[in-house]
């Protein structure tokens, strides 16, 4: 049970990623803040754990990363979307939905 | 064009050198450091801005070693391939020295490549750490800035413990600070 919780917390991470990326590139940072205030401060990512993740998505060829400036001027790692990313957005994004609608089901009909 | 700098970076990336771990701690360690500022831009104090952001991160080695981790992986196969590579090449180099004399020297330049390639892959796959640790040991026995492989530091450079006059650093600063101000007056700056 905890396995399966642990697996849904990593799909899920790797989702939020990938969507916080479809508008535009960003630092591992901007992409903590991004997540955190699209869900209005209801998901709190423990910001260490995104590196790990980014570097599987970019490993997935799902990312793409490039040192650039960011902006008070320091050496900043920007990772971008990829085509075959985003295919798997919309996928996982699918996915996510049906998912969520079983639940939302269940928890009526129970 | 950006598949193609992709696929020469995950190339190229076994013979930088292990240039990985070096960007992985600067990226790591940016993500603190904007924490912190806009902690600080918030009202925290320095000292609880920078503890504050430390806790948000988590466990920075654990962190930075799954990154390694991740990275080891993808370059796993790569490696393994090089490292074929390398003992085909020696193993060319010493049947064309057995052969005749016409190759041999064809045979001593293949086994040149291939130890010299060995050996970039021995240091490519030295731990930061392990680098970390020669670099301090430079920094002993010759002082001043440091560069291994990435990690720059600003050492400072080592004050002699005695002067020409045989002096220590205290005993030449009161000395120096008698003859500044010939009154014994302590100037208001100090």
């Amino acid at each position: 049970m905890a396995q399966s919780k642990q697996n849904l917390i990593q799909g899920t991470l790797a989702m939020l990623i990938l969507r916080s990326l479809a508008r535009g590139p960003l630092h591992g940072y901007e992409i903590t803040q991004r997540i955190q205030q699209s869900s209005e401060d209801v998901l709190k990512v423990e910001e260490g754990s995104l590196y790990p993740a980014l570097y599987r998505l970019e490993e997935q060829g799902w990312v793409e990363a490039e040192w650039g400036a960011s902006e008070n001027n320091r050496r900043a790692k920007y990772y971008k979307l990829t085509r075959a990313g985003r295919k798997q957005l919309a996928v996982e994004t699918s996915n996510w939905e049906r998912l969520s609608e079983a639940i939302a089901k269940v928890l009526q009909t129970a | 064009m950006t598949t193609i700098k992709s696929i020469l970076r995950r190339l190229g990336a076994p013979v930088r050198g292990g240039a990985a771990a070096p960007e992985i701690e600067d990226e790591l360690r940016f993500h603190i450091e904007m924490r912190s500022h806009d902690n600080i831009a918030a009202g925290m104090s320095p000292e609880d801005a920078v503890a504050d952001a430390m806790r948000r991160f988590g466990n920075f080695d654990r962190i930075r070693a799954d990154c390694e981790g991740v990275k080891k992986e993808r370059l796993g196969g790569i490696m393994k391939v090089i490292k074929g590579c390398a003992w085909a090449i020696l193993g060319c180099g010493l049947m064309l020295k057995m052969s005749s004399n016409v190759v041999a020297l064809v045979g001593d330049f293949l086994i040149l490549i291939a130890l010299l390639w060995r050996l970039l892959i021995h240091l490519r796959e030295m731990q930061p750490d392990q680098r970390r640790v020669i670099a301090d040991l430079r920094e002993r026995f010759y002082g001043g800035p440091l560069s291994v492989s990435g990690f720059t530091e600003d050492a400072p450079k080592p004050v002699p413990a005695y002067d020409k006059d045989g002096r220590t650093p205290v005993e030449r600063l009161i000395s120096d600070e008698s003859s500044d101000s010939g009154d014994g007056s302590i100037s208001a700056s100090r």
